[in-house]
């Protein structure tokens, strides 16, 4: 007779206590990439095609879940960041080449985040002179200043700032039943302009430093082999939530400015077109979205950038560290931030050429990493027991061979 | 001293002066002081073990086999051929991140130093942990020669990739074992979580209690991440 009884309601919860505890790097991972960048892409995306492309971001959402896992689960196994495993194993050719492209694109989307935080505040009257010194100043102390912890605490509380975006898109009046056929249809007009927005969603989603990010940020909270399942499950959750938020965005536009025929060029122009559509409380949600996401955003990027940099050269690259033994980590942070800030303020700076030009070397980068990343995760001396398995290899080399046709589409059209 | 890089990669020719092959990598044994055991060479498509007796000449420019000497061929994979506290160079000490327990910093491989021990063999002395490898590896061999060289005795290093960490933990010689709770307690606070686990389980009763004094350190290593659950821990760093 079995003497296994079964778990009392205590012994459950405790189970599931840790879960809250490793939760971080993939909701953060995942919702930075719903930034300025990406509610322009979503916004453009149900502004111009309506509900017809939502299977795109669902696509995008599932390569997210699958290369985040895969980050995350580099990181927790070897302890390195990205960057550095990438030193390691292909040496420190390749490695300067990824990381030289990698910061001046994170470099370029740094701009992009402190221009979403001009353009936001600027919806509400506030000049840029005054915002983005003013976020520049507080991300940095943040970070400078702040523990592992106080910083997390803080990020993850600046992405609630994204329940305005679902806010929005129930303000909208979407037409659920087309919402819900968009998602899983997958139909798409021909064009050179419908083939680029699709697949500028998929880059806005998966982003090189997103990868980089999450993998830096799961070996700086010393995340262990045994946090794994739990980790996966605050991928998942990260990804869908980026995949929920960009799906309010879109259906925010597709109920309102699609249907009039209104056309934008980037969120901001959503959030102001919104008002005469929705309300005045939706295109006020819509601008309050973008600020919140620009700042958590123009946090991560230059965090993300400041690990590799740091990873690279082999320093101590962690938020608990203080300036004496984190010296480069912290440096390369204040450049970064710097330098983002001011190439927004530059009055007559050319921010479109710098943008397309980001776009086009993220787009350019994701491949080689995508590729290093599947030969470190079949590398058993690097992962040991959790070396990638064939099925996990076929899903990966699936999910890059389409990746792969989507850049290459891009760059051809583009 | 000899560094590893001006080697790597360099022509190996037979004593009737033929080029062989390459040279791929250097399989040492011993973990306090590692004696170079072999060359791992790169020939006709696959790799080759040349014992270090088999060696005639070893110079920058001039790597020489032995008179009618045939290289044994591997496996694709040198790993498992591997004996006990043998390991390799390239793959387990270059552009590694490594652990200098004397200046209490982290620190990444740039070049592996070698200087000549007894009856003509070479030893690992230290490692370069500064920018001036990195820049000649990059070709900027000029601009290299400007940043003064960042050396790393090979006695201050405990290794983190994953076969370097395992000999060390099993080697009783090792660094690892030998240091005082004060310097355990700065390894365990920086080298990966999982290598700090595997530390700490190799940790005499005395000296466990002793680092896990440290609240920090026992948080991370002990209660694994049912403490990160106490996510209202102080904001200020530890």
């Amino acid at each position: 007779m079995s003497t296994t009884s079964a778990p009392t309601r205590t012994s459950l919860k405790l189970r599931w206590l840790p879960l809250l505890a490793v939760l971080g790097p993939g909701l953060l991972a995942g919702l930075s990439d719903d930034d300025p960048a990406g509610i322009t892409t979503y916004s453009v995306l149900g502004a111009n095609y309506g509900y017809q492309l939502l299977w795109v971001l669902l696509l995008s959402t599932i390569a997210l879940v699958i290369f985040h896992n895969l980050g995350a689960r580099m990181g927790v196994v070897t302890g390195q960041g990205l960057i550095g495993l990438i030193r390691q194993r292909f040496g420190v050719r390749a490695a300067a080449l990824g990381l030289t492209v990698l910061v001046v694109a994170n470099i370029g989307t740094t701009c992009a985040e402190f221009a979403g935080i001009a353009a936001g505040f600027e919806l509400f009257g506030i000049s840029r002179y005054i915002s983005v010194p003013l976020a520049a100043i507080i991300v940095s102390l943040l970070v400078v200043r702040g523990s592992f912890h106080r910083v997390e605490h803080l990020f993850m509380l600046l992405a609630t700032v994204f329940i305005a975006y679902i806010a929005a898109g129930f303000l909208s009046h979407p037409n659920w039943g087309q919402a819900a056929r968009g998602l899983v249809v997958p139909t798409m007009p021909l064009t050179r302009d419908a083939v680029l927005i699709a697949t500028a969603t998929l880059g806005t989603t998966l982003a090189p430093w997103g990868l980089s990010f999450i993998q830096s940020y799961a070996v700086d909270k010393k995340l262990m082999p045994s946090d794994l399942k739990f980790e996966r499950i605050d991928v998942i959750t990260g990804a869908v939530l980026t995949g929920v938020i960009g799906f309010f965005v879109v259906i925010s536009c597709a109920g309102t400015l699609h249907v009039q025929g209104v056309k934008i060029n980037d969120a901001a122009d959503a959030a102001k077109a919104l008002e005469p559509l929705a309300g005045s409380l939706a295109s006020a949600l819509f601008a309050l979205g973008l600020i919140g996401a620009a700042l958590l955003a123009a946090a991560i990027l230059p965090l993300s950038t400041a690990y590799s940099i740091t990873e690279f050269s082999g320093g101590q690259a962690a938020l608990d560290s203080d300036f004496k033994h984190a010296r480069g980590f912290y440096i390369s942070f204040g450049v970064i931030v710097t330098m983002g800030a001011l190439i927004v303020l530059i009055p007559g700076a050319p921010l479109i050429p710098i943008l397309v030009l980001t776009q086009v070397l993220n787009a350019v980068l994701l491949l080689p990493l995508l590729i290093f990343m599947f030969i470190i995760a079949r590398d058993k001396s690097l992962m040991g027991e959790f070396v990638a398995s064939k099925t996990s290899s076929a899903i990966y080399l699936v999910t890059i061979a389409l990746i792969t046709l989507c850049v290459g589409a891009l760059l051809v059209l583009g | 001293m000899l560094e590893l890089n001006r080697y790597l990669g360099a022509p190996i020719h037979r004593s009737d002066g033929q080029l062989w092959g390459k040279v791929e990598d250097v399989v040492v044994t011993g973990v306090s002081h590692p004696l170079v055991h072999a060359l791992i060479g790169h020939a006709d498509h696959r790799l080759w073990l040349i014992t270090w007796d088999q060696v005639e000449r070893f110079e920058r420019t001039s790597i020489v086999l032995a008179t009618s000497v045939e290289p044994t061929a591997l496996e694709a994979r040198p790993l498992e051929e591997l004996q006990q506290a043998q390991f390799l160079l390239k793959r387990d000490v270059l552009d590694t991140q490594i652990i200098d327990v004397a200046g209490t910093r982290v620190a990444r491989v740039s070049d592996v130093l070698l200087d000549h021990a007894h009856a003509g063999q070479l030893e690992v002395v230290g490692v370069d942990v500064g920018v001036a490898s990195v820049l000649a590896r990059l070709g900027l061999h000029r601009l290299g020669r400007k940043v003064p060289q960042k050396v790393v005795r090979w006695s201050d290093i405990h290794l983190t990739s994953d076969r370097g960490h395992e000999l060390q933990l099993a080697d009783e010689n090792a660094l690892v074992h030998t240091l005082n709770a004060a310097a355990l307690k700065h390894l365990l606070a920086v080298v990966p979580a999982p290598d700090a686990r595997q530390i700490l389980d190799h940790l005499d009763d005395q000296t466990t209690q002793a680092v896990l004094a440290d609240p920090t350190l026992a948080r991370r290593l002990v209660l694994g991440s049912r403490r990160r659950f106490t996510r209202l821990q102080p904001w200020h760093r530890p």
